[in-house]
């Protein structure tokens, strides 16, 4: 199952209301997550309790975070954050 | 009777989520949903649900729109309203409670809280003007 792009935001925002916009479906696809996984509280920790099905669509939501979360590095990026391997400010490249 | 509810949510993976949820709960009926708040202000109004789920950050518009559009231009009919958001400030609780919400549930950690309470309200066992959080 392929995750998808939810795309909220467009080039006019300003870089805070983006990242705002992409953390919410971040924080969407994790909570999510935390609900389906959230079931089998009662079982004993070593078993198996999850269908395949489940661990795909587990799988899907979290690439869908990360994706969105990728997606707010590249806006800070954009708009002049650093990220790392950047040189930081006020320092010399050697 | 089934307690018609309409969804105000952008996420699909929010919607499918609580959608697989409320399957199979025989007093419950999701009549509609959207993801934009324009859209979500006329179907409600056409709709009439007795309950509605309103998240904040929509991919129009806000949760805020939808809870002040039908103050203004409904003032007679009051769904069931329960929101749910990622912004679970004070100040957003504040606002929406003061739009005429009638729950307010955090996405992180309460969304099993909500689909309890909107059961409950199915049923007809949950105060209608309760609050939450």
């Amino acid at each position: 199952m392929m995750p998808q792009r939810q795309t909220k935001g467009d080039d006019s925002m300003d870089a805070p209301q983006a990242t705002v916009l992409e953390a919410g479906i971040a924080l969407d696809a994790l909570a999510a997550l935390s609900v389906r996984l959230s079931c089998h509280c009662d079982v004993h920790p070593d078993t198996l309790v999850l269908p395949a099905r489940k661990v795909q669509e587990a799988c899907a939501i979290l690439d869908a975070a990360v994706l969105a979360l990728k997606e707010i590095v590249v806006i800070a990026e954009s708009r002049g954050g650093a990220t790392p391997g950047s040189v930081p400010r006020g320092l010399s490249p050697p | 009777m089934s307690l018609r509810l309409y969804l105000v949510e952008d996420s699909p993976i929010i919607v499918r989520l609580l959608r697989e949820l409320f399957d199979g709960t025989a007093t419950l009926d999701v009549v509609g949903q959207s993801g934009k708040a324009p859209i979500a202000i006329e179907e409600i109004i056409g709709l009439a649900p007795d309950a509605i789920i309103v998240d904040i950050a929509l991919e129009n518009g806000s949760g805020f729109d939808v809870l002040r559009a039908l103050l203004e231009r409904r003032a007679d009919y009051r769904p069931i309203t329960f929101v749910l958001s990622n912004f679970a400030t004070q100040r957003y609780r504040d606002e929406a409670l003061r739009l005429g919400a009638h729950y307010f549930f955090d996405k992180n950690g309460e969304i099993l809280g909500l689909l309890k309470a909107v059961i409950s309200c199915s049923e007809g066992t949950l105060e209608r003007n309760g609050s939450h959080g």
